[in-house]
């Protein structure tokens, strides 16, 4: 019975002298550092071609859970990124870890964007009409087409009338929506108003 | 006569102690009390030191505030002390040591301590809760938004005003839609756009943003 207890001890020992030493990676520094552009979960970050660390959604920070040992190279890669990202680049990724903990690693997702564009009809030369997406702001002199800063995959958009033209009224169709890809189809009617 | 000498003698060395030191204009370095202001974007900064003030103007091209640079007309002598400070920021800015939010006079120094005496300073321009008022509204699921950038509200039930989730910062355009209908109900918005002022746009204001909503069918 005590021979049992002390043998689990043993064990429990070192399976804890083990861990801590990080199974293959043994090493004591940590290796880590910023990401930006997150905000769905789907990255993950590799170094050495190693165990994945999966990044999640709205994460600033990152740090490989296996410690790296000193004077080692390190090669941090992206494996995977956000399905809506553009990209996920990795500045400062490489190099020798020397003595210290490596923390200031940048990950930089670029999330997708795509247009928001529309067509005016009715304006007939009428000036001063300003169409806005919240603080995007676009002035229109012309019937035809128009195009609105580009917005985030995933984000809302709104387009309205900030400012209507001189001597006619113009209203908005299909300017709601959420972007999932190239926006086309917002629709400004202008009608003349008074004489 | 001995003892006037000796007295004549002393008045002089006084003098001359006392001249040493800086009286006149003696030929020490002067210092001028330098900067930049980054991102002023409208008028109204007064910067000062000691009893000194100066007004800096923005300096402001297609919507981009350049950096302004400061001089302050008189200059320190060595080992002045001196500090520098926001002495009025803008209506519609807030102004603070270059880095250092909420921080608007340098830290104490001395004239001669630095090369240069160089302070920095920065300009943020305020920002204020867009909302207003909601009639009818009984259905749940109703979305408000404003454009693309400063999320999406979700409205409950019941509700009779509302604030959109990101503050929006003065002389922005704004415009309030609809994204999703509550059940049941069609809602629409009046008053929707406009140009931020210089003080929060909620149900209160004179023409306020209403989101009207009557049932459906």
């Amino acid at each position: 019975m005590k021979s049992s207890i002390l043998r689990t001890g043993l064990v429990l020992a070192c399976a804890v002298s083990l861990a801590s030493c990080g199974g293959g990676n043994t090493g004591t520094l940590l290796l880590g550092g910023y990401v930006s552009g997150v905000t769905q979960d789907g990255l993950v970050l590799q170094n050495n071609g190693g165990s994945d660390l999966a990044v999640a959604a709205n994460a600033t920070t990152f740090s490989f859970k296996d410690y790296v040992p000193t004077d080692s190279v390190y090669n941090v890669t992206v494996k995977s990124r956000p399905a809506n990202t553009e990209k996920c680049d990795v500045v400062g990724g490489t190099g020798n870890t020397g003595l210290y903990s490596v923390t200031s690693i940048q990950v930089v997702c670029v999330i997708e964007t795509h247009s928001l564009k529309g067509n005016v009809t009715g304006l007939n030369g009428a000036a001063g009409l300003v169409l806005s997406n919240g603080a995007d702001q676009v002035a229109i002199s012309a019937d035809g087409g128009f195009e609105m800063a580009r917005v985030s995959l995933g984000y809302p958009y709104g387009v309205t009338v900030l400012h209507q033209p001189a001597n006619a009224t113009c209203t908005v169709a299909n300017g709601v929506g959420t972007v999932t890809g190239d926006v086309s189809n917002v629709a400004v009617t202008c009608v003349k108003t008074g004489a | 006569m001995t003892l006037f000498s000796i007295r004549t003698a002393l008045v002089l060395a006084l003098a001359a102690t006392l001249a040493s030191c800086g009286g006149g204009s003696s030929g020490k370095a002067t210092f001028p009390v330098t900067g930049s202001v980054y991102n002023l974007a409208y008028k109204g900064l007064v910067l000062q030191t000691g009893s000194q003030k100066l007004a800096v103007a923005p300096n402001v091209t297609n919507g981009t505030a350049a950096v302004v640079p400061y001089t302050f007309p008189v200059k320190l002598e060595y080992g002045d002390p001196y500090t520098v400070s926001v002495a009025e920021s803008p209506p519609q800015q807030v102004c603070y040591i270059y880095g250092n939010v909420g921080i608007t006079t340098t830290v104490a120094d001395s004239a001669g301590h630095r090369a240069t005496i160089y302070v920095p300073f920065q300009c943020d321009t305020k920002t204020y809760s867009l909302g207003g008022a909601i009639t009818g509204l009984t259905g749940a699921g109703l979305q408000l938004i404003n454009g693309s950038t400063d999320g999406v509200l979700t409205v409950a039930a019941g509700a009779t005003t509302f604030t959109l989730p990101t503050a929006v910062q003065v002389d922005k355009s704004y415009g309030v839609s609809v994204l999703t209908q509550p059940a049941g109900q069609t809602c629409t918005v009046s008053n929707a756009t406009g140009i931020m002022p210089n003080n929060a746009v909620d149900a209160t204001a004179a023409n306020p943003i209403t989101v009207s909503c009557v049932n459906n069918g």
